[in-house]
């Protein structure tokens, strides 16, 4: 398939008529990377289907008065840590589960899933990410899997560079105690 | 956005200094999807959107009927209390909460209320009709910017469509 650049599938999406087909284009090449992201912070496929999609609707509605700097895909990926976020408090507050007690909860969810095929280590990499604190863990998973600058994460996050760097500095020490562990 | 060599390099670099355990930990993705999963989801949002237009358009009109409704009770309180201030001759010992909605209404046309200000009341009307075409013009465009607002606030319109309806 073509791939078109994001200048011309915005162009195309501001033509009414070539909008629907256009907003097609850019779910199909943004959302294996958007999904994967949401994936990695909720962890369950369910969850992470309908969070996708919802943001993917978010995407839709703020497309038309898109004019960000940063970029469309920092833009949609910023839409997706924020959606990912809002699901996560949302599910917290529904099933009033303790805020240390949720990532617990994913752990386990993560050892019967049929759709995780990691091994051993795998597991217990994901388990020691699950236990970040979620700002931490959204930080850790973009630098270490989603291997973006300081810059971009500043950019979707609305953090310092500073405050980044110390922030996955704390995360990745705590996952190295993590698994030296036992 | 995503990795060139160089920015995997310092990525990896940063991560063996900090970490050498877990730098030497092969990154692979555990996790998978249902078969056909990227293939079927561009037809699944599309569906999902053509809803929530659908969604979006039903709360507008539910919202412009709410307001529209509001409107037109106030405008009846209004008119009411317009009547009784100008038609106080009823009987001071009279119990109105005594009486049904008709012998208010008889008692109101013995004591002519309706014939002298027939002409008053028309006005009114006329008045209130007017008031109230120009009041839903406003309201549904100050609804449609409510709505905007909402969703891109994250607040779950379906939430508040059932909020709305109940």
């Amino acid at each position: 398939m073509e791939e078109y650049s994001d200048k011309a599938l915005l162009q195309q999406f501001e033509v009414e008529a070539t909008r629907p087909h256009a907003f097609n284009l850019i779910v199909k090449k943004y959302q294996e990377r958007l999904y994967w992201h949401i994936r990695r912070m909720v962890v369950d496929h369910d969850d992470a289907n309908d969070v996708l999609q919802n943001a993917w609707i978010k995407v839709w509605n703020g497309l038309a008065k898109f004019r960000s700097e940063a970029g469309l895909y920092t833009w949609m990926y910023r839409i997706a840590t924020n959606e990912s976020l809002t699901f996560l408090n949302k599910k917290k507050k529904k099933f009033l589960i303790p805020l240390a007690d949720i990532e617990n909860q994913l752990s386990q969810s993560m050892e019967g899933d049929v759709y995780f095929s990691g091994d051993a280590i795998q597991l217990k990499l994901q388990k020691a990410i699950l236990s970040l604190p979620e700002k931490q863990r959204t930080v850790f998973n973009m630098r270490y899997n989603d291997e973006m600058k300081y810059k971009e994460m500043s950019e979707v996050l609305g953090t310092s560079v500073g405050a980044l760097k110390a922030s996955y500095h704390h995360a990745v020490k705590k996952i190295e105690n993590f698994i030296s562990g036992d | 956005m995503n990795t060139n060599k160089e920015n995997s390099d310092e990525i990896r670099k940063e991560l063996e200094g900090i970490a050498p355990r877990l730098s030497k930990i092969e990154k692979v993705n555990p996790f998978e999807v249902p078969d056909g999963y990227f293939d079927n989801l561009p037809r699944l949002v599309s569906d999902r959107i053509n809803e929530a237009s659908t969604a979006h358009r039903a709360a507008v009109r539910t919202l412009t009927f709410r307001w529209t409704a509001v409107a037109a009770s106030i405008t009846l309180i209004a008119a009411f209390a317009y009547i009784f201030n100008n038609t106080a001759h009823l009987d001071d010992n009279m119990d109105l909460a005594q009486l049904d909605i008709e012998e208010i209404a008889d008692a109101l046309v013995d004591e002519g209320a309706f014939t002298v200000e027939e002409e008053d009341l028309i006005e009114l009307l006329i008045m209130v009709e007017e008031g109230k075409q120009s009041a839903t013009e406003e309201k549904e465009s100050d609804t449609n910017e409510i709505i905007e607002y909402l969703i891109d606030s994250d607040i779950d319109l379906t939430t508040i469509i059932d909020e709305l309806e109940s």
